[in-house]
């Protein structure tokens, strides 16, 4: 427990360092902000132009699509936020040798290099998800029920915990591959593929994205839960995906970790 | 040089291109799915849709140019003056360099259209006219893209907050260019306003001179815009290259 709690509030000292950091570079804010303008308005510049000529995407309405779209926009703010700019620094610190120096602190190694430094400028996206859940949700006119809206929490969390768990298994490659930047575009093109609800897509490419990366359960579930579409079979899938993949991820990063040599040994 | 140095690296080749599938294979399947629901959009159906986003993966190959971003880590480190001292201008070495990797990029393509032909079926049989059209087409839209980017970047030489604008330019290009959606899609006044610029003829031009929806007429009409645009992107770069290496004064100086 006390291990737990110190755990705690090393993550929060950091946090507050890179932010109090951050905040001292207000015109990244205004970058940041029409960065997320252009986003939103491509995002919802192609649902319009779908419903256009249709009333339904195999059978998901155009609420229920911003409602996936929003759920888009907040998760990757939360990734983008808290556990991006640390997977960079993780995987330079590999290739520079300075990941030596976090490797001896006396805390849980892969807690320290997930929680060094914060994007805190794209806490922008988190508003803007926000918000888009809001529109989405008035269009739907429905009440949000409070089962369905428990579920939605529960959904965003397993989500959340799914990116973080795909970033770093594939960021702890780094230990084995030095030049891992394009792992990063790759996340970020699967990631993209979560703009649309993964029901839509062909079998196989659901499969992938539940299983092999489980980008496309992490957002389509949570939107599934707050349009009233959820399954207690879906439900079932994304807790699941979320257990296997914290063991997967811990498990891949001791491996890594024990046959990593150091830089300077 | 560059096209031995891209030949080396074939496993960051082949997750560089597994993720950039993604996107193509994502719009066909979202117009896809709508084209079988609402019949045809103006001349594009499923087979019509299939087919464009094929090709599209060729025309992104040829779409890559130096990132604008680049420009700001030389210009404000410095590097750009072991540049400056050549005496050759280096948008020469630049526009060379990513046409050689652009080779094997190619190269790289042909096993992922056999890929994406089988798992999709498009509708597809260009005439060997539209084929030599469609190469002539691609490389004159790598010139004018590269061009584009490469004066985007030269904003670097005066502020260092450009990618703002980049980012707007880019957003821009995504609805105006054919990436997004065929024009066709997009409501007339849209239409009407890509004709004027130069995103087009980039994109969607070559992509349409295969899966032949243009008649030889439009064709050669698309060439003559595409030659207009390299001569207004490259008078622009002139002008701007000039001025910008005027007023910098290099780290050390």
């Amino acid at each position: 427990m006390n291990h737990f709690v110190h755990s705690l509030g090393v993550t929060f000292v950091h946090w507050r360092l890179a932010a109090q950091y951050e905040v001292q570079y207000r015109m990244n804010f205004f970058l940041q902000v029409v960065k997320s303008t252009v986003n939103l308005v491509t995002g919802i510049v192609a649902i319009g132009l779908v419903f256009n000529y249709t009333t339904d995407l195999g059978g998901w309405g155009r609420p229920e699509l911003l409602a996936v779209l929003g759920v888009h926009i907040l998760l990757g703010g939360v990734i983008q936020t808290f556990i991006v700019p640390n997977m960079f620094t993780f995987m330079h610190g590999v290739r520079e040798g300075e990941l030596d120096y976090a490797l001896v602190r006396p805390v849980d190694a892969q807690l320290f290099v997930s929680t060094r430094s914060i994007g805190f400028w794209n806490v922008v996206d988190i508003v803007v998800g926000v918000v888009v859940l809001g529109w989405a949700l008035s269009d739907l006119a429905g009440r949000l029920d409070p089962v369905d809206a428990v579920l939605f929490g529960i959904g965003l969390v397993c989500g959340a915990i799914i990116l973080y768990c795909v970033w770093m298994s594939f960021t702890t490659l780094a230990f084995w591959l030095i030049d891992v930047d394009d792992m990063a575009q790759l996340i970020s093109g699967l990631y993209d593929a979560g703009r649309w609800p993964i029901r839509v897509y062909p079998l196989w490419l659901q499969g992938v994205l539940t299983v092999i990366v489980p980008l496309g359960v992490a957002i389509t579930v949570p939107a599934e839960a707050l349009t009233d579409r959820i399954t207690p079979g879906a439900m079932a899938v994304l807790v699941g995906v979320t257990v296997v993949a914290v063991v997967v991820c811990r498990a891949f990063w001791l491996h890594g970790l024990k046959n990593y040599s150091g830089a300077s040994a | 040089m560059s096209m031995q140095r891209q030949a080396q690296y074939r496993g960051a080749a082949f997750i560089q291109i597994v993720g950039f599938l993604v996107e193509p294979i994502v719009y066909l399947i979202v117009w896809r799915t709508v084209a079988a629901e609402a019949g045809d959009i103006n001349g594009y159906g499923v087979d019509e849709f299939t087919a464009y986003y094929i090709v599209w993966t060729l025309v992104r190959v040829f779409n890559l140019a130096l990132a604008p971003g680049a420009w700001d880590w030389w210009v404000s480190s410095g590097r750009i003056t072991n540049d400056l001292v050549h005496p050759v201008d280096p948008y020469h070495r630049n526009i060379a360099d990513f046409a050689g990797s652009k080779i094997i990029w190619i190269l790289l393509w042909v096993p992922v259209a056999v890929f994406l032909a089988v798992l999709f079926r498009p509708g597809l049989s260009p005439s060997l006219f539209q084929v030599v059209m469609f190469f002539v087409a691609a490389w004159a839209g790598y010139v004018i893209r590269f061009n584009l980017l490469y004066l985007l970047g030269l904003m670097s030489f005066w502020t260092t907050r450009a990618q703002a604008l980049v980012d707007m330019v880019v957003a821009m290009e995504l609805l105006l260019s054919g990436r997004l959606v065929p024009m066709a899609v997009m409501p007339e006044w849209v239409q009407a306003i890509s004709n004027w610029l130069p995103f087009k003829w980039t994109f969607q031009f070559p992509i349409e001179v295969v899966i032949g929806r243009l008649t030889t007429e439009e064709i050669w009409r698309g060439i003559g815009a595409q030659l207009i645009w390299i001569a207004i992107t490259g008078v622009g770069y002139s002008v701007v290259w000039r001025r910008a290496i005027k007023q910098f004064t290099a780290v050390g100086t």
